[in-house]
């Protein structure tokens, strides 16, 4: 039996999609997630997802289960709005798992090339790191490409309609702090201007079927109505965050064996 | 010849980000006998250098970029007309945009107000055009430079397909490439077989300038 410990570092934006698939996957003997005001609401969704899960107030109170663990440290959302503070805050953050783990998972993409070279970034953590791939097996851009199933998808929409602004259910939980960082504006009524004079016309939601349905309809027409936008919808996918999980597993056993 | 203090007062009206102050100040500039050129470059050019370096520091946010960049059409609007001989004979001509499936135009409408002001006829193509448009219009025009600019991580595909396709058309040795935007490298230049990569407007146009030497 796979026995080992996964280190997944992610971003809050995640959080739904991520707990999602950690609950269903039956590789996975626990699930311990770092308390942190940034992991609140993974916590939340891990716990209404079953199975076996634990909160820690810090990474050192980690000990493993026997079967394949992962440990999870959720960092804020629009980090990467500064690269330097993307950067800091994934190596401080992996430096701590990696005391307790024997391969990283990142729920992280490029990030606007923050990350385009996580062993540069992450090296001297001395584990395997593995982050979410497109299907030729280059680094996936960014969350937003993630969950739509790979960068080709996501250029199939821009290419549609340019000015697209991509909804997710947890980009949405986060919206407003999203947009005042990722924008600099000071309020709503700014972010109105600011889409306005660049060109955004269009909310896409990206259904990957994670979360509440009607929920997730209602909050993205209120988005859509703040803004001005019209609303379409488009099938996201796991798969790219799902094959990461199984080649962070894959990985386990490889290690394991080498241990014998 | 406008005054120092004119000069200033331009720049600062870009940098604060007021369009009608801007316009009226080089408007004046340019009636009270100062050159088009001049203008733009003792006072535009410069004010939106000092916008981007506090963007680059975060003392400016994007909604600031697009107020300045909002002051600098309004100044550049009043003296364009002005820029003669070399100005406007131009010493080469250049296709620019922005790549199919990216909005953001801000970083290519400067460097293309900077090519215009230093003597280089531009094709403004817009933005999120589509890959054909560009092998069409440098089939079309016969430019001496295809600049291309994107602000995102995926789209830098779009940039790549379009070099791609001036291979395939048999175009990609009838012109040099240049490069910019955000996330482009001198790494990813190299990678699509582009010409040129430039962090920023001041770059883009040494480099211009030296492939109209060549062309000259």
């Amino acid at each position: 039996m796979t026995a080992g410990t996964i280190g997944l570092l992610m971003c809050e934006v995640l959080e739904e999609e991520v707990a999602h698939l950690l609950s269903r996957n039956m590789d996975i003997s626990r699930i311990s997630v770092v308390a942190s005001e940034f992991s609140e609401s993974f916590r939340g969704f891990v716990a209404g997802g079953g199975g076996r899960f634990q909160v820690l107030d810090d990474p050192d109170d980690f000990e493993p289960s026997g079967g394949v663990d992962v440990l999870v440290s959720v960092l804020e959302v629009a980090l990467h709005m500064v690269k330097e503070n993307l950067q800091e805050g994934v190596r401080r953050a992996a430096t701590a798992l990696a005391q307790h783990a024997d391969v990283l998972m990142l729920g992280y993409g490029m990030c606007g090339n923050v990350l385009a070279d996580p062993e540069r970034v992450l090296g001297d953590i001395g584990l395997p790191i593995i982050v979410p791939r497109n299907d030729d097996g280059s680094i996936i851009d960014d969350c937003v490409c993630l969950v739509l199933g790979g960068t080709e998808s996501y250029l199939e929409q821009v290419y549609k309609e340019a000015g697209t602004w991509f909804l997710t259910p947890g980009w949405l939980r986060h919206w407003e702090t999203l947009l005042v960082k990722e924008l600099g504006a000071k309020d709503i009524p700014t972010v109105k201007w600011i889409f306005d004079r660049t060109g955004y016309k269009r909310a896409l939601m990206v259904d990957t079927s994670v979360g509440d349905p009607v929920e997730f309809r209602l909050e993205s027409e209120k988005f859509a109505e703040t803004f001005q936008f019209y609303l379409d919808t488009t099938a996201g996918s796991l798969r790219i965050l799902e094959r990461e999980l199984e080649e962070a597993v894959t990985t386990l056993s490889s290690l394991d064996l080498r241990r014998g | 010849m406008a005054s120092e203090e004119t000069y200033q007062q331009l720049v600062d009206a870009v940098v604060e980000g007021n369009p009608a102050s801007a316009a009226s100040l080089a408007e004046g500039a340019l009636a009270g006998g100062a050159g088009a050129y001049e203008i733009i470059e003792k006072a535009l050019i410069p004010a939106m250098n000092i916008v981007s370096g506090m963007y680059d520091r975060k003392e400016y946010y994007l909604p600031q970029m697009l107020i300045s960049s909002d002051a600098f059409y309004a100044a550049f609007e009043k003296v364009k007309g002005g820029l003669t001989g070399e100005q406007a004979r131009g010493k080469g001509k250049v296709v620019i945009g922005v790549v199919e499936g990216d909005i953001h135009d801000i970083g290519k409408n400067l460097v293309k107000t900077v090519l215009e002001a230093n003597g280089f006829i531009c094709v403004d193509m817009g933005r999120d055009v589509p890959i054909e448009d560009y092998l069409d219009k440098v089939a079309e025009e016969s430019p001496d430079i295809l600049m291309l600019s994107t602000l995102m991580t995926p789209t830098m595909l779009s940039m790549k397909r379009t070099v791609d396709g001036l291979v395939e058309d048999g175009l990609r040795d009838k012109v040099k490439v240049g490069i910019g935007g955000g996330p482009i490298s001198e790494e990813f230049r190299k990678k699509i077989g582009a010409d040129f990569y430039g962090d920023n407007e001041k770059e883009a146009l040494a480099w211009a300038n030296v492939v109209a030497g060549e062309v000259a």
